[in-house]
């Protein structure tokens, strides 16, 4: 479970400073698909990066189960993050210096696990043939996969995917969509999803908006 | 070009620390070449100005020449500039005339002042004007003849023709001495003079080739030539000017070997500096160009053209150039300086520097600022352009079936440095190799940096022949001692008959001396005191020896009329005469003998009324016992310095005591007391030794154990005072002289490891943040992320010192092999092993140098440097890892 007690973030001080979170509150039970909806700028991506632990709040708390991700030091966060939470980004963020496989596995090998569901993963994503090939080989349906694929390498509870489909074609973004509902289906994963797609969002279980930094 | 440069400005205002990297590295090689060439000018002018009056320079001098001779000299060589000096005559002593030198080949040392343009102006030679007693200053009038003239210059040439003071060498030459080996010049000069000179001495430059030696300019067909053609129009013999031809050819042939190993810091400094400087340029452009390859993509799709983003680098590359040419010339001046004053202040060299006008040397330097301009211009340009063309690697696809690589192999390929690395280590291994290199040359087999570091004196304080600081003495003062003439046979000098100067008045007497502070101690020496014995006495030593004829022919040939019979029979010279140094002490001095005194008794009372004298050894018991007398005598010697001008003898003086001062005993008692270089020697009071007629009994030395008040002494005592913290202060600045050059080293060293070394760590950091980023995102910690890049930064250290350090020790084990078979090279006549002599490699045994510990210093200082900005350079990184991933993303 997901779950944050008025959650906060501020960017800047005095005068200039912006609240880009303002006491968000919400509760996510294990095996939801939620979509975070909001307008360019209202706080999807800042509430997304505070439950990645990409980002630190200002003030409030967020919990996973029973831990206090917000008050976790620099390791902690990260070592959480790479254990609990797969994080699929809008522009991919693959290591362009490492193969497709390699990518993949790297959450596996910082964890220093094992990485049995390597194939697995690598062919229910479609990927069996292209997994030697640098990302800048790739096409962006692909690339994304690849993405989701590493996401998924150490068998994470949560999914966290800021518009994955955003930097997609349609075709691809469907695919991709499939992807993620076939996962939460079959798996039972906790996936949170930002778009501002309302066909994305009507596909989800639920749907959280967001306006100016305020959950409605 | 506008949107061109609207877009360049904003770019370099959004990544303003690579900018800084760039202008930084552009400014250093423009600097570095800066420095090095205005060195290689000053050491020019460093040698021109010690070596030019006394054996010349590249020319040829020709004396009473004429147009005829000159344009025949003119036409064989074109490279040729001429200047001609005219004798008109004599105003007493100093030639005067006038000089036509439009390229100031004559190199007239100015004093001050200009030399005359108008008729009513004169220069004239600081001998001269001391000559004449003249006080005055430029713009002064002085007069020649009845006439009035303004001093519009004052010359300082005759002090360096060699010749004595006021003798114009021209004038010599008139009355057919042979050719002066030094220049010379009239010491009046006059603007314009109307008539026929007496005489003109014609100077070409460039007419000797620099590399000829002297054999090699008399086979030349080109100076046969002009051998020739002058022989026949001059009234000298062939040899006699081909011997001043020629000699110009060897003193070019040793400008050129001076030319080879000068600047040794400077060349140094330019090799090592100049090579990083240039890498560092090439890899901090080829890492921006790199990091800018998102930006350009950008730029081609919404349709820049190629064209215009050509013009893009090159308004880049042209600002660039001018910003680095402009501060690369005030950063060297400022640097050159720096180094200069340290050289004036620390290590004693000459006030002169290499910014100058001389003809001798703007024609034999490039010029420093067009060449450093040019050069570093040109390797900017080189360096866009390299980058430009240069074919972006693409990356070999694994195989179908390939494994992927493990997660070390992947950090690896991750944060790969590539060029950057390989530059930084090259780099590394110069300046480690450059930094040992001056080590060893500056050091002397290590041992005086060594010594300094762990604070062994490199000088002893010594002053009046003892340690001031063993024998606890605080300050010195001291006369000029009265000068001695000895006359004698030169196989036997223990038996010279001396005598003493006249008119000594330094020093003072026993008056002032019991007047000193009860911690200060006077002394005194008397060398030319003998004896006269009427009979051989074997016990006594140091018999003066009058056999050889000629001493005593010499001696009377001197002497005065009533000493002409100083040989004859019943006279002094017929007996048995013995030296007798005698040292003079005062009475507290010689109160502490009491404990060493083997025969008699000290009584100051007797030794001061001259009717006693003590005996002291230091070696052995003299031979002597207290009661037995002596006469005692002493002569002055004539105004020629040789012969005798009046002799005292003393009354019987006895021996009071005999003194033997143990090696035990306190050095400066025995200094005070004793004379080393004889085996025994006499003693008494400056007082004693007046009363026995002794010549010049003054005391000319006094020892304090603390500070003492110096204007206790008159000043016709004529004392100087050393102290201990003045030779502390000296030793001082010797040593710090020593290590002047390994510190300047160390600090362009350091400058040049930041420049390339350093600035590549936080820059391949800044390259990366896109990818910590990410991994980080993924759940790497910033510790597990520092680790990964500190073992890829110390790396390139390590290897740098393991390559240097291999490098060195075969360098070493080849001179040293080297330096084992010199001597068998050389006496073989073997041209390599002469012309490696000339080189610097066969200096000093430096290659003795211990290696490992400068290398091993090295090592620890980079590593730990590279350590602390691997760590400040990841703190950015902590906190917020969605913003440094957005800002990562915009540079990808």
């Amino acid at each position: 479970m997901i779950k944050t007690e008025n959650l906060c973030k501020t960017y800047g001080k005095g005068e200039g400073s912006v609240a880009a979170l303002n006491n968000a509150s919400l509760t996510i039970e294990d095996g939801e698909l939620v979509a975070i909806i909001g307008k360019s700028g209202s706080g999807k991506t800042t509430l997304l990066n505070l439950l990645g632990c990409l980002d630190t709040a200002t003030e409030g708390k967020a919990f996973y189960n029973d831990t206090e991700i917000t008050s976790l030091d620099d390791s902690k966060a990260a070592d959480f993050r790479l254990r609990h939470i797969g994080f699929v980004f809008q522009f991919f963020d693959l290591l362009p210096e490492l193969t497709a496989a390699e990518n993949i596995l790297l959450p596996a090998r910082l964890a220093k696990k094992s990485a049995d569901n390597y194939q697995e993963i690598v062919n229910s994503l479609g990927l069996s043939e292209r997994v030697n090939h640098y990302p800048s080989q790739l096409s962006g349906g692909q690339q994304q996969r690849v993405a989701i694929a590493r996401a998924m390498i150490n068998d994470p509870e949560v999914l966290l995917c800021d518009e994955p489909t955003g930097n997609l074609d349609e075709r691809s973004g469907k695919e991709v969509m499939d992807l993620l509902l076939k996962m939460n289906r079959e798996q039972n994963k906790t996936i949170l999803i930002v778009t501002h797609n309302s066909e994305i969002a009507a596909q989800c279980g639920r749907t959280i908006e967001i306006a100016d930094g305020v959950i409605v | 070009m506008k949107t061109s440069v609207y877009i360049l400005l904003k770019y370099w205002k959004k990544h303003k620390k690579n900018l800084m990297s760039l202008i930084f590295s552009a400014v250093l090689l423009t600097a570095i070449t800066l420095v090095y060439w205005l060195g290689q000018r000053e050491s020019q002018n460093r040698y021109f100005e010690e070596n030019i009056y006394s054996d010349g320079v590249e020319e040829l001098i020709i004396f009473n020449s004429n147009d005829e001779l000159r344009s025949i000299v003119l036409k064989e060589n074109k490279r040729t500039k001429s200047a001609s000096a005219y004798k008109f005559g004599n105003f007493g002593d100093f030639a005067f005339g006038t000089v036509d030198d439009p390229h100031n080949i004559m190199r007239i040392k100015l004093e001050s002042g200009r030399l005359p343009t108008d008729e009513s102006e004169v220069a004239v030679d600081r001998a001269v004007l001391n000559a004449l007693y003249w006080t005055g200053k430029t713009g002064d009038k002085i007069s020649f003849d009845n006439k009035e003239y303004t001093v519009t210059g004052i010359m300082d040439i005759s002090r360096r023709n060699g010749s004595t003071l006021g003798v114009n060498s021209v004038y010599n030459l008139l009355d057919g001495h042979d050719m002066p080996e030094c220049r010379t010049l009239p010491l009046i000069l006059f603007s314009e003079l109307e008539g026929s000179p007496q005489a003109r001495i014609d100077y070409f430059s460039g007419i000797v080739s620099k590399k000829l030696t002297a054999e090699q300019a008399e086979s030349s067909p080109e100076y046969t030539r002009i051998l020739d053609a002058l022989s026949e129009k001059l009234n000298y013999e062939k040899s006699s000017f081909m011997a001043n031809f020629v000699g110009a050819g060897t003193i070019g042939g040793n400008h050129s070997t001076f030319r080879k190993n000068t600047a040794d810091f400077y060349t140094l400094l330019f090799l090592t500096g100049g090579a990083v400087a240039v890498l560092s340029v090439f890899t901090v452009i080829r890492t921006i160009f790199h990091e800018r390859q998102g930006n350009i993509a950008i730029l081609k799709k919404i349709g820049m053209s190629r064209k215009k983003r050509l013009g893009m680098y090159a308004a880049e590359c042209a600002a660039l150039s001018a910003a680095a040419t402009l501060a690369g010339f005030l950063a060297g001046t400022i640097v050159y300086f720096i180094i200069l004053i340290v050289k004036v202040l620390f290590m004693g060299e000459m006030n002169i520097s290499g910014f100058t006008n001389d003809y001798y040397i703007t024609s034999r330097s490039v010029d420093p600022f067009i060449f450093s301009g040019v050069f570093s211009v040109s390797i900017i340009i080189l360096a866009y352009f390299l980058n430009l063309v240069t074919v972006k690697i693409k990356l070999k696809t694994p195989g179908k079936n390939a494994r992927p690589r493990g997660l070390a192999r992947c950090l690896n390929r991750v944060f790969r440095g590539g060029v950057t690395s390989f530059v930084q280590c090259a780099c590394l291994v110069i300046i480690c190799v450059s930094t040992v290199f001056s080590y060893m040359y500056y050091t002397i087999n290590g041992k005086h940096v060594q010594s300094i570091m762990l604070g062994a004196p490199v000088s002893q304080l010594y002053a009046g022949g003892i340690d001031m600081q063993q024998s606890n003495v605080a300050e010195y003062y001291f006369c000029t001692p009265p000068q001695i003439t000895g006359v004698g046979n030169a196989d036997n000098p223990s038996g010279y008959f001396s005598a003493a100067q006249t008119d000594f008045d330094g020093g003072f007497d026993d008056g002032l001396a019991n007047a000193l502070p009860e911690y200060a101690f006077a002394a005194g020496f008397l060398e030319q005191p003998f004896i006269i014995s009427e009979e051989i006495d074997n016990d006594l030593e140091n018999q003066i020896d009058f056999s050889i004829p000629q001493t005593r022919e010499l001696l009377l040939t001197y002497s005065n009329e009533e000493y002409q019979n100083f040989f004859d029979e019943g006279q002094i010279g017929s007996k048995n005469l013995y030296r007798a140094p005698t040292c003079l002490s005062d009475e507290k001095t010689i109160n502490m003998l009491m404990e060493y005194v083997r025969e008699g008794e000290i009584n100051i009372e007797k030794i001061n009324a001259g009717e006693e004298i003590l005996v002291v050894s230091t070696k052995n018991i003299p031979p002597f016992t207290a009661e037995e007398t002596y006469v005692f005598a002493s002569a002055l010697c004539g105004e020629e310095t040789y012969g005798i001008s009046g002799i005292n003898v003393s009354a019987p003086v006895k021996i009071g005591a005999v003194i033997r001062i143990p090696d035990s005993a306190d050095p400066l008692l025995k200094r005070l007391t004793a004379n080393d270089e004889t085996q025994y020697n006499f003693l008494t009071t400056a007082a004693g030794a007046e009363k026995m007629g002794l010549h010049n009994a003054r005391y000319t030395d006094v020892f304090a154990a603390e500070e003492m008040d110096g204007s206790i002494f008159p000043s016709e005592a004529k004392m100087t005072m050393i102290s201990i913290k003045q030779l502390k202060t000296l030793d001082f600045l010797k040593r710090l002289k020593n290590a002047a050059g390994i510190i300047m080293t160390l600090i362009v060293m350091s400058l040049l490891g930041f420049s390339a070394y350093f600035n590549g760590i936080a820059m391949k950091i800044r390259k990366s943040s896109y990818q910590i980023s990410v991994l980080r995102a993924q759940g790497a910690s910033v510790s597990k992320i520092k680790k990964v890049l500190l073992y890829k930064n110390l790396k390139i250290p390590f290897l740098a010192v393991i390559f240097s350090y291999i490098a060195l020790k075969a360098a070493q084990m080849s001179a040293n092999s080297l330096c084992d078979k010199w001597d068998e090279l050389w006496m073989s006549g073997d041209e390599f092993a002469e012309k490696l002599s000339e080189t610097i490699f066969m200096r000093n045994n430096w290659w003795q140098t211990n290696l490992e510990i400068p290398t091993l210093i090295f090592l620890a200082v980079f590593s730990a440097i590279t350590l602390i900005l691997t760590v400040t350079s990841l703190r950015k990184f902590k906190g917020d890892i969605a913003g440094s991933l957005n800002s990562g993303r915009t540079r990808q």
